[in-house]
């Protein structure tokens, strides 16, 4: 069965808007994450005050691959939901926790260590549990007639564990190149040795994730991705660890911005890989975009809304990135 | 209905909601409580020609909530 156009419309949608959430909300969840690697105050105001203007305008992005999965594809958002149950109430709390711990941390003395704790925990289980939920995808999620058919934990396996912990160190290096970007003098400095040392360990942790899928953890999820891997998996990948040997040369050179665009380049290279093993697959290898797609009426209906919500979302998106262009003020 | 949800995964999940949400709650009351035990930090002056019963003429002139550290 081919996917109509709407259906196609809107999985465009999601995928634009998961590559958007992972490059902007990675970042500053990545500072989050650099944040409870220092213990030095004044470090730590500087590493905020680079995020503050931008860190939850990433989330709308998040809402909005939610909303679309539930208008669009309510199929995939039943199955996802259902095999990630636990983590995403982690996610939430995760985010939660952030949030509050950004506004709290300033204004308190006595608790002032908690939530600076709450606000590096938060970041790392976020990205833990993300990286995870697309690991355990595409090692195979127990599919019955559309439904979810296992538990709470069938996520749960050594594969997604360390595509957990390579997304935790993917997002550290986004937000080790975005305060390179962001900062001057020692800061700068600082960040430029987060950025080669997290390029070294990003390329250990997805070794190892690759090994492990071949040895211990062989699914038939993972096989199955094996066997799709063609020629342009196998270019995009080349010109994904093409993009960490750049970022690790210019981690410590003289561009600023060079090593944070290189990391955009590497997620984004292993975004379309992801993309090229799973297609026309949302759910792999259960669920097509054609399997999933809401009726025809219902994504007209939704399509007018987001004709008009998207664009907003876009231009006021780009509107806060142009006027909080260039270093950040010191707080 | 959810065939995979069990009860177990419900109670666990309302029970860290409502815990998450009862900590930030108290901290939130208790920021407030602090901040109006230390009340304004100094008397506002007088506007020129606005009279006390147009309260909200002095609000831009309100003094700035102090840090607790």
């Amino acid at each position: 069965m081919e996917p109509s156009t709407l259906a196609l419309f809107w999985a465009a949608v999601i995928a634009v808007s998961i590559l958007v959430y992972v490059i902007l909300d990675g970042f500053d969840l990545g500072v989050g994450i650099l944040f409870g690697t220092t213990d030095d105050e004044a470090r730590r105001d500087r590493m905020m005050a680079a995020i503050g203007p931008f860190w939850d305008g990433s989330e709308t992005w998040l809402v909005v691959i939610g909303a679309s999965l539930f208008a669009a594809f309510p199929t995939v958002y039943a199955v996802f939901l259902g095999a990630f149950y636990l983590p995403v109430l982690l996610m939430l709390i995760g985010l939660i926790f952030r949030g509050v711990a950004f506004e709290f941390r300033g204004r308190s003395a006595s608790m002032r260590r908690f939530w600076d704790r709450g606000f590096f925990l938060g970041s790392v289980i976020v990205a833990f549990v993300q990286g995870a939920a697309v690991g355990a995808l595409m090692r195979g999620l127990p599919v019955q007639d559309g439904q979810f058919a296992g538990t709470a934990f069938s996520w749960l396996h050594p594969f997604p564990i360390l595509t957990g912990i390579g997304l935790v160190v993917g997002y550290a290096l986004l937000g080790a190149g975005w305060l390179k970007l962001k900062s001057d003098d020692v800061l700068r400095d600082w960040a430029a040795e987060r950025v080669f040392l997290l390029a070294l360990l990003l390329i250990a942790v997805l070794g190892s994730a690759i090994a492990v899928a071949m040895t211990v953890d062989i699914s038939a999820g993972l096989t199955e991705a094996a066997g799709r891997f063609g020629t342009l998996g196998f270019a995009l990948t080349a010109i994904g660890f093409c993009g960490v040997l750049g970022v690790l040369a210019s981690a410590r050179g003289p561009s600023d911005s060079l090593p944070f665009d290189l990391t955009i380049a590497v997620f984004a290279a292993a975004f379309a890989t992801l993309a090229t093993l799973m297609w026309p697959y949302m759910i792999p290898y259960e669920l097509t975009v054609a399997d999933a797609a809401a009726p025809e009426a219902s994504l007209r209906f939704f399509f007018y809304a987001g004709a008009v919500a998207l664009p907003l979302i876009a231009v006021y998106t780009i509107g806060v990135y142009w006027i909080f262009r260039g270093k950040s003020e010191s707080p | 209905m959810t065939p995979s949800l069990t009860t177990g995964d419900v109670v666990i999940s309302l029970t860290a909601y409502v815990l998450v949400y009862a900590i930030f709650v108290s901290f939130g009351i208790r920021y407030i409580y602090e901040l109006l035990r230390a009340g304004p930090a100094g008397e506002a002056e007088p506007v020129p020609g606005v009279t006390p019963s147009r309260p909200l003429a002095y609000a831009g002139d309100a003094a700035p909530a102090e840090r607790e550290d």
